[in-house]
């Protein structure tokens, strides 16, 4: 393990305590833009765990996301209006949790088809399935409302007497709740960064061959590295439905969402404990007032991003500015 | 049994490869750039969709049919690739996989975004007078002219692209690159020159395709990533990757299945067969059906 050196120290405990401000923030607005940016920063991390640290660049983390979302919307089932799609009744709390293990194990369906193929193959057939799962969706609307999407209401206050209120109405829960998914997937990817198994994998990533000649089982690990991936991205993708109360197949079944995780861990840097959470934290917010600004929506700005990315920064910021 | 109704089944069949030639057009680029670039280009489908908002303004602005549209954009098309070529894809020619994949993705979202941004999410057809023209072969099985023209035009450019790799220099040097890089240029062959041509080549037949899939697709900036990028990937891991006919019969093998499809199965789920073929073929046979095993 790396020692965490006293700069380093220094700055992640300055970080944290920036985080925790905005609670005490009556800005309703800042709240939401810190709210998307700790939920995309759990996506980016989730993508970084085999992304980064595997080296398998998925194009279909939306399959992860989109499950997450609905089962997130079937477990709980507080919809808004009535629905004549089925729904378990659990707590939210319950749910979200059991999303993020449904995507998990949906990781490990597509890994256990994917991993077989290698580069340009895996990104494509991982892009495919994501993307047969949008026309599953779509179509099977006696299960998910197809294109019309799932719309909840809010989740029920949580009042302990003398003692706690949380109160859905406000947005500081979901920020508290998405710096903790955020918090919970870094320490989980710097286990990655400094672990065997964490070493295994990126031997695994610079030399498939060469590390399976010397005894590490590349296929279980990418596998174990696959679900954890997808049980965050799921997480992030339930939380974004619990928050937003809407989704789609086009919102949550997208390339946009593959993108976006993509973009944000290698712009930050892709495979680093930080990378993903630098990206989401400079691009999230530059992004919300490009389109204030402007009126150009993200995608256009993820797109030109990417190929700057590529061309003139790889590797990302944070391995520029070498902290 | 499936085929109780044989008017329909000779009807689906018909329509499958009238669709099937399109889809082969639309993969053939793709082919030739991933064969001499080894390079998989996300922004495959975006080229699709750039040739059909061309023969959709064409028409609107200038009142030019889409065939006209067809020879002005074969040499654009061609110009903008080569271009493209020179100032970005060339740069990348030496960079891991990874970031040449992440380049043409970002390509791609650039190119959807900015056809948003530029001609709005509308939905827009391209109308002739000749769109509800119909050929009547029997009885009981008439076809939409449009359909029907694009197939054969389709077809004459798979063919003329067969006869410039067989017969010209510049055609054999791209097959020899195809082949084997080193030994081509040991040969004397200029990979760069040749890159350059096939991606232009690539890009213009693309363009091509696209604007004769504007005839009977409705055009929107995402058609490309959401139909055609995948529909091609699944047509060229089909057929293998390599040659023009490969190319051409899986074209037709994926028209054929989409219909049957869309038809026996259901409308909404026949976007999902492509991917599906893609998906399989890539498992149980990632060389393609002609494909023969690379060393």
């Amino acid at each position: 393990m790396s020692p965490l050196t006293n700069r380093k120290a220094a700055l992640l405990l300055a970080s944290s305590m920036i985080l925790i401000l905005p609670i005490f923030s009556r800005s309703e607005y800042l709240l939401h833009i810190l709210i998307l940016t700790v939920l995309s920063a759990t996506l980016a991390q989730g993508w970084n765990l085999i992304g980064g640290y595997g080296g398998q660049l998925s194009l279909g983390h939306a399959a992860f996301y989109g499950i997450g979302a609905y089962s997130g919307a079937v477990l709980y089932g507080g919809f808004a209006s009535t629905m004549s799609i089925p729904s378990v009744g659990l707590s939210p709390w319950v749910s979200l949790v059991l999303s993020g293990l449904l995507a998990g194990l949906a990781g490990l369906v597509i890994g256990a088809i994917c991993f077989r193929l290698k580069g340009p193959y895996f990104l494509i057939s991982t892009l495919a399935l994501a993307q047969v799962l949008q026309v599953i969706f779509l179509n099977a609307r006696e299960y998910t409302n197809g294109a019309v999407g799932v719309l909840m209401s809010s989740p029920p206050n949580i009042i302990i007497p003398n003692l706690v209120i949380i109160d859905f109405s406000t947005k500081i829960p979901y920020y508290v709740i998405g710096l903790i998914m955020m918090a919970f997937a870094t320490v989980i990817a710097s286990y990655f960064s400094s672990s065997r198994f964490g070493y295994r994998l990126m031997a695994s990533r610079a030399d498939s061959d060469a590390a399976e000649g010397l005894g590490v089982n590349v296929f279980g690990l990418n596998m174990v590295a696959l679900f954890v991936s997808a049980f965050f991205t799921g997480l992030a993708g339930c939380f974004y439905l619990y928050y937003m109360r809407f989704v789609d197949p086009f919102l949550v079944f997208g390339i946009g969402i593959s993108v976006q995780a993509v973009v944000l861990t290698y712009f930050g840097a892709s495979g680093t404990v930080f990378g993903p959470i630098v990206g989401a934290f400079v691009l999230v917010p530059m992004l919300e007032v490009l389109r204030l600004m402007i009126g150009i929506g993200g995608p256009l700005v993820y797109g030109i991003l990417l190929v700057i990315i590529v061309m003139a920064l790889p590797g990302g910021v944070l391995r520029k500015i070498k902290l | 049994m499936l085929i109780e109704n044989v008017e329909l089944f000779t009807t689906v069949i018909v329509y499958g490869i009238l669709l099937g030639g399109l889809y082969s057009l639309a993969a053939v680029g793709l082919t030739l750039i991933f064969g001499v670039l080894r390079f998989v280009n996300i922004a495959h489908g975006e080229f699709v969709m750039l040739g059909m908002y061309f023969s959709f303004w064409m028409l609107e602005l200038f009142h030019v049919d889409p065939l006209l549209s067809l020879l002005l954009a074969l040499p654009l098309f061609f110009v903008g690739g080569c271009v493209i070529e020179r100032v970005l894809v060339k740069r990348l020619s030496t960079a891991p996989s990874s970031s040449q994949v992440l380049f043409t993705v970002g390509l791609s979202l650039f190119l959807v975004n900015l056809a948003q941004f530029v001609w709005s999410p509308d939905w827009r057809s391209v109308v002739t007078p000749l769109t509800s023209e119909r050929v009547v072969l029997t009885a009981d099985l008439s076809l939409s002219l449009v359909r029907v023209s694009s197939f054969v035009i389709a077809m004459v450019m798979a063919a003329s692209l067969y006869l410039f790799m067989i017969r010209t220099d510049t055609g054999r040097a791209i097959r020899a690159v195809v082949q084997n890089r080193q030994v081509a240029s040991l040969m004397g062959i200029s990979i760069e020159k040749i890159s350059m041509i096939s991606f232009g080549l690539g890009i213009s037949l693309t363009g091509a395709a696209g604007v004769l899939l504007s005839q009977t697709f409705t055009i929107y900036p995402s058609v490309g990533i959401d139909t055609f990028l995948m529909k091609s990937f699944a047509v060229i891991v089909l057929g293998g990757m390599e040659t023009v006919i490969g190319t051409m019969v899986a074209g037709l093998v994926l028209g054929i299945g989409e219909t049957m499809g869309a038809t026996y199965i259901s409308v909404g789920y026949s976007n999902a067969i492509s991917f599906i073929i893609l998906v399989i073929m890539l498992i149980v046979k990632p060389t393609g059906i002609f494909g023969k095993t690379r060393a």
